[in-house]
């Protein structure tokens, strides 16, 4: 049964035990992309669980109004990216306003210099062979190292395996657009993992 | 192709999404350029690590279930969800805006009558009196009438019933009389038959008296 089918049956009697079923079912299928995704896009795992719930609820209330059904895929994850971007924004404006108080005790130099332990430790030994939760960890930073809106993309398209015209209708963006922000993301991603001395072998060796 | 225009069709080829056309331009350039292999093979083996990251299980489970809605929230739901198009949502405003002028006229006591070419408007926070007095009049000598009737037809059945039972009681005492009669004329018969019997008795005992007062004399002479 597609999604479209579900959504129907859903949309068909969405009281019904039938209906229930068939949401569940739609929940069942899209919890995991959708709990990977947003963990991706903020970094954490709290914030994941909580989204990933908030996502669907909107999805039960909303669903109705999707026009196309089988542009399912782009239309939930446009509402988990936009999800995403409102607790970047307000995490921004508490961070924003912290920062000022920092200004203020002199404390914003010190803070600068802490920037540095950001990196991870397997970097600091370019011969070690990492292990896949080390590399884990690796990536998540890196990926935190790049624009949101270039992370977003390249969280689109190399880990939920969504099409650029997808991702487009998921962001609202031209196809173009989007295409650009996946090469520089890419390219910045490309920089980071080599000044971290991160590349394919020190991988595979730990397979 | 220039280096730089490849660069958006780049991403096309890594990700197997370009058109045959396209394709077979793309792995002409990177044949001739040496750059621009360089770059696709290093995104490529990028793409390649990122990969690295595998998907976690959330264990979340959600499931959503059935409900039990107040049926406030529920009309509320229906009425958000409810897409009216702009004439509808004109015709519901007027349905209300009806039902509120209907409600204060009611309120008010509101009166509008035609009498000889013109309308006479009335409203008051009472109701109109004197049509409720003449109702109660009205009301009142109904009851009274309906109190007299009810009056006289209870005294002619009394009267009905008065005179059953007076022809009951004649029937009975005459039943009465007639009954006595047969048992005395009866008794009469028989204290006569018993009278007659006991004569007869007697009769017969003179007779065999006289009979054996005969026999006994007869030896004395």
């Amino acid at each position: 049964m597609t999604d479209g089918d579900l959504i129907h049956k859903f949309l068909t009697g969405p009281n019904s035990a039938e209906g229930v079923s068939a949401f569940n079912t739609l929940v069942w299928r899209w919890e995991k992309p959708m709990y990977n995704f947003i963990l991706r896009y903020l970094g954490k795992r709290d914030d994941a669980r909580d989204l990933t719930q908030q996502v669907f609820i909107k999805v039960y209330r909303h669903l109705a109004r999707l026009k196309d059904r089988e542009r399912f895929s782009s239309w939930i994850y446009q509402i988990a990216a936009n999800l995403c971007r409102d607790v970047i924004k307000q995490k921004r404006r508490r961070q924003s306003f912290s920062l000022e108080n920092l200004q203020e005790s002199g404390a914003l130099e010190a803070a600068s210099h802490a920037e540095l332990t950001l990196l991870p430790d397997a970097a600091l030994h370019p011969d070690r062979v990492v292990s896949r939760n080390e590399l884990k960890e690796i990536l998540e930073k890196a990926l935190r190292e790049i624009p949101e809106e270039q992370r977003v993309v390249v969280i689109m398209k190399e880990y939920q395996g969504l099409k650029f015209t997808e991702i487009a209708e998921a962001l609202g963006l031209s196809v173009n657009t989007i295409k650009s922000r996946m090469y520089y993301g890419l390219s910045a991603l490309k920089k980071i993992l080599a000044q971290w001395q991160i590349n394919e072998e020190a991988m595979l060796y730990d397979v | 192709m220039t280096c730089d225009e490849i660069k958006i069709s780049l991403m096309d080829f890594l990700y197997n999404e370009s058109d045959p056309e396209t394709e077979k331009l793309v792995r002409a350039h990177l044949q001739n350029c040496v750059a621009c292999r360089g770059e696709y093979e290093a995104l490529s083996r990028t793409s390649l690590t990122l990969k690295a990251w595998e998907n976690e299980d959330p264990r979340l489970h959600l499931v959503f279930v059935k409900e039990s809605q107040s049926w406030l929230s529920a009309v509320k739901e229906k009425f958000e969800n409810m897409r009216v198009p702009a004439m509808g949502k004109l015709a519901w405003l007027s349905a209300g805006v009806a039902i509120g002028v209907l409600f204060i006229s009611a309120l008010l006591n509101t009166e509008i009558s035609y009498h000889n070419g013109n309308f006479v408007y009335r409203t008051s926070l009472l109701p109109r009196s004197s049509g409720a007095t003449a109702d109660s009049q009205l009301v009142a000598q109904i009851q009274q009438e309906l109190n007299e009737k009810y009056q006289q037809m209870l005294l002619a059945s009394q009267q009905q019933q008065r005179e059953d039972f007076n022809r009951t009681l004649a029937q009975f005492a005459t039943e009465v009389d007639r009954q006595r009669q047969i048992d005395l004329t009866l008794v009469d018969r028989g204290l006569n038959e018993f009278q007659q019997h006991y004569n007869s008795r007697f009769e017969r005992n003179d007779q065999i008296l006289n009979q054996f007062l005969r026999t006994v004399k007869l030896p004395q002479k």
